[in-house]
C-alpha cells in the first residue's frame, strides 16, 4: 500500500511538473511564432523600402519649363530605365494634378495651364517622391524673324530681340510710288514706273532708293516678268546694288543681280557632265560671270515667264550671291556667286531692262544679312531652330560660356514667319 | 494508521507544492513570454509603419506680419497615412494651425506661424515631424 501511494505521488507530481512544463514550452512557441512572424513583415517593409528607395535614386527626369501663348508649359523627358509617373506639378505654389505616366526614353508636353511669367517656380514630383526642379526652355516664338536680328539670352530663361535685322520694306501697297523712297529713271524705250495690285510695274525702267545707303545687307524681292516680245537677250526683273548715285541710270555703277526671262544654259566642263541650267545672274555691264564657260542661249522663253518668284540679293564684303526660290519659298533653284572689289557700299534699286519684258515687282526687302545671332549662351545649352510645322531645321550645342552663337542661313529668304527658336 | 495519514499529507503537500511551484513558474513565464512578444511586436510594427510613412516637403510659402506665417506643402509618397504634430524651424517648434494627415498619394499644406520676422536671404532649415517620429526636413532662403 506505501509503496502504491509513493509511487501514485511520484505520478501525479510528474504529470503535473510535464504539464507546466509543456505549457511553458508552448508559451515559448507562440511567443517566437509571433515575433517570427512580426520580424518576417518587418523584414518584407524593410525590402519594400528599399526596393522603393532604389526606384527613387534611379529616377532622372530632364525637366524645362517653358512659355507658350502664355501659359506655362513643361516639358519632362524621362532619362531613367523604368517608367516614371509623375503625380503632381507644383506652379507657383499652385498645384496642377498631372498623372503623367511616361515611359523610359519618352517625351512629354505637358499644359499646366497656369500663366507664365519671368522667374516662374516650378517644381515636378513623381509618384517616388522625387521632387524636380527644371531649367528654363526658351520657346520664342517669333511674328517674324529678320535676317541680321540678335536675340539675347537671359538667365531667368527669356530671350529678348536686341536688334532688328530690317533695314528697308516697301510692300508696294496703294496706286502710287512712295517717290519720298524712291527715284525712277525710264531705260530706252521703257515706261513710267507705276504701282497697281500691291505690285510696281516696270518696263525698262529702274527705281532707285533714296533711304537707306547699304553696305553689307540682303537684298529681297518677290517678283514675277511677262515676256512682251521674243528676243534672244531679254533680261527681266534685277537688282542693282552699291550703285555710287541714286538718280540717273545707275547700271554701270553698280552689281546687277538679274533674272533672266529666258533660259540661259551653260555647259560645264570637263564633259560628260550634265547639261547645267541658270535663269540667274550676276552682271557687271552683263558680262562678267561665267566666262569660263561656253554660253549659249535657248530660245524657249521657260517656265519662269509668268510666275513668282523670290530672289535674293547677299552682299558680304567682296563677295555677291544671288539666290532664287520658287514663291513657296521650300526650294532653293538657283544660286550664283560673284566677287566686287570696286566698292563696298552704295544706294540699290530694283530693274528691269529689257523693253520686250515687263516685270511685276510684289515687295522689297533689305536686311542686315543671312544671321541671326543669339549673344550670352552658356556652355552645354542646346539651341533649336524650328520650322512652323515642328521640323527642327538647325540645331546646336553650345561649347564654351558667353559664346554669341551665330546661325547661318543662307538659303532662307526672310522674314521666317512664325518660326520657334528653342533654348535648353 | 499514524504513518498512513502522513503519507497521504506529504504526498497532497507534494502535489500542492509541485502545482504551486509550477503555476508560479508558468505564470512568470507567461507573463515574459507576453511581454517579450508585445514588445517585439511593437517594434517591428512601428519600425514598417516607420518605413512605410514616406514624404517630402515640396513647397514653401511665407508671408512677413508680426510673426511670420509659414506654410509648407508635404506629399505623402508612401503608403500609410501621415500626421503631423510639429514643424521646427531653426530649432524653435512651431505647432501646426490645425491638424494635417495626409493620405498616401496625397498632400497638403502645412501652416504654421514662426515667432519672429524671417531675414531675407538667411538659411533656414525646417524639420517636419510626424507622429511615428519622422522628419522630413528641407531648407529655405526668403
Amino acid at each position: 500500500m506505501n509503496v502504491a501511494l509513493v509511487h501514485r505521488r511520484e505520478a501525479i507530481s510528474t504529470v503535473v511538473g510535464a504539464l507546466i512544463f509543456l505549457l511553458i514550452f508552448f508559451a515559448a512557441v507562440s511567443t517566437i511564432y509571433f515575433i517570427m512572424n512580426n520580424l518576417s513583415e518587418y523584414v518584407i517593409a524593410v525590402k519594400e523600402y528599399q526596393e522603393q528607395q532604389a526606384w527613387r535614386s534611379s529616377e532622372k527626369l530632364d525637366v524645362y519649363v517653358y512659355d507658350n501663348g502664355g501659359f506655362t508649359f513643361v516639358r519632362i523627358r524621362n532619362l531613367s530605365p523604368n517608367t516614371v509617373i509623375v503625380d503632381y506639378i507644383w506652379v507657383n505654389h499652385t498645384v496642377v494634378d498631372a498623372s503623367l505616366v511616361i515611359a523610359s526614353g519618352k517625351e512629354v508636353d505637358f499644359n499646366t495651364s497656369q500663366p507664365y511669367f519671368e522667374g516662374i517656380q516650378v517644381r515636378v514630383v513623381t509618384t517616388k517622391g522625387n521632387v524636380f526642379t527644371p531649367r528654363f526652355l526658351v520657346r520664342y516664338k517669333a511674328d517674324v524673324i529678320w535676317g541680321g536680328d540678335v536675340y539675347r539670352y537671359y538667365e531667368n530663361g527669356s530671350l529678348k530681340l536686341v536688334s532688328r535685322g530690317l533695314i528697308f520694306q516697301d510692300e508696294f501697297e496703294g496706286t502710287s510710288l512712295n517717290t519720298t523712297a524712291w527715284n525712277t529713271y525710264i531705260i530706252d524705250g521703257g515706261s513710267a514706273p507705276s504701282v497697281s495690285q500691291g505690285c510696281l510695274w516696270l518696263r525698262s525702267a529702274m527705281v532707285l532708293n533714296k533711304v537707306a545707303q547699304i553696305s553689307d545687307c540682303v537684298v529681297q524681292i518677290r517678283v514675277k516678268s511677262y515676256t512682251l516680245t521674243k528676243s534672244s537677250s531679254s533680261y527681266g526683273a534685277g537688282i542693282f546694288a552699291r550703285s555710287s548715285g541714286n538718280t540717273g541710270d545707275q547700271r554701270s555703277t553698280s552689281y546687277v543681280l538679274n533674272f533672266t526671262t529666258t533660259k540661259e544654259i551653260y555647259r560645264v566642263p570637263p564633259p560628260p557632265s550634265p547639261w547645267w541650267a541658270s535663269i540667274v545672274n550676276i552682271t557687271r555691264n552683263l558680262s562678267i560671270f561665267f566666262n569660263e564657260r561656253v554660253l549659249a542661249r535657248n530660245t524657249n522663253y521657260g517656265p519662269d515667264n509668268d510666275t513668282w518668284y523670290i530672289i535674293k540679293f547677299a552682299l558680304n564684303g567682296t563677295r555677291l550671291e544671288g539666290f532664287v526660290y520658287y514663291d513657296n519659298s521650300s526650294y532653293l533653284l538657283a544660286k550664283v556667286y560673284a566677287e566686287d572689289i570696286s566698292r563696298t557700299s552704295g544706294w540699290f534699286g530694283l530693274i528691269d531692262e529689257d523693253v520686250n519684258s515687263i516685270s511685276c515687282f510684289d515687295y522689297v526687302r533689305v536686311y542686315g544679312n543671312s544671321t541671326i545671332v543669339i549673344d550670352n549662351v552658356k556652355a552645354g545649352m542646346i539651341v533649336k531652330l524650328i520650322k512652323p510645322n515642328g521640323e527642327i531645321y538647325k540645331r546646336f550645342e553650345v561649347l564654351c560660356d558667353m559664346q554669341d552663337l551665330t546661325i547661318m542661313l543662307d538659303d532662307l529668304p526672310f522674314p521666317l514667319k512664325n518660326w520657334i527658336i528653342e533654348i535648353s | 494508521m499514524d504513518k498512513g495519514v502522513s503519507v497521504i499529507i506529504a504526498s497532497v503537500m507534494m502535489v500542492l507544492i509541485v502545482t504551486a511551484a509550477g503555476a508560479m513558474i508558468y505564470s512568470y513565464a507567461q507573463g515574459s513570454f507576453s511581454d517579450l512578444s508585445s514588445s517585439f511586436t511593437e517594434m517591428f510594427t512601428s519600425s514598417s509603419e516607420s518605413l512605410k510613412e514616406q514624404a517630402v516637403i515640396v513647397d514653401y510659402f511665407y508671408v512677413n506680419a508680426s510673426t511670420s506665417n509659414i506654410s509648407f506643402a508635404i506629399y505623402n509618397y508612401g503608403s500609410t497615412d501621415i500626421e503631423v504634430v510639429s514643424v521646427i524651424i531653426n530649432g524653435t517648434a512651431c505647432t501646426p494651425h490645425e491638424e494635417v494627415c495626409v493620405a498616401p498619394g496625397n498632400w497638403s499644406w502645412i501652416n504654421v506661424s514662426f515667432p519672429s520676422f524671417l531675414i531675407s536671404e538667411n538659411l533656414y532649415v525646417a524639420k517636419v515631424v510626424s507622429k511615428r517620429g519622422n522628419v522630413y526636413e528641407c531648407s529655405f532662403s526668403p
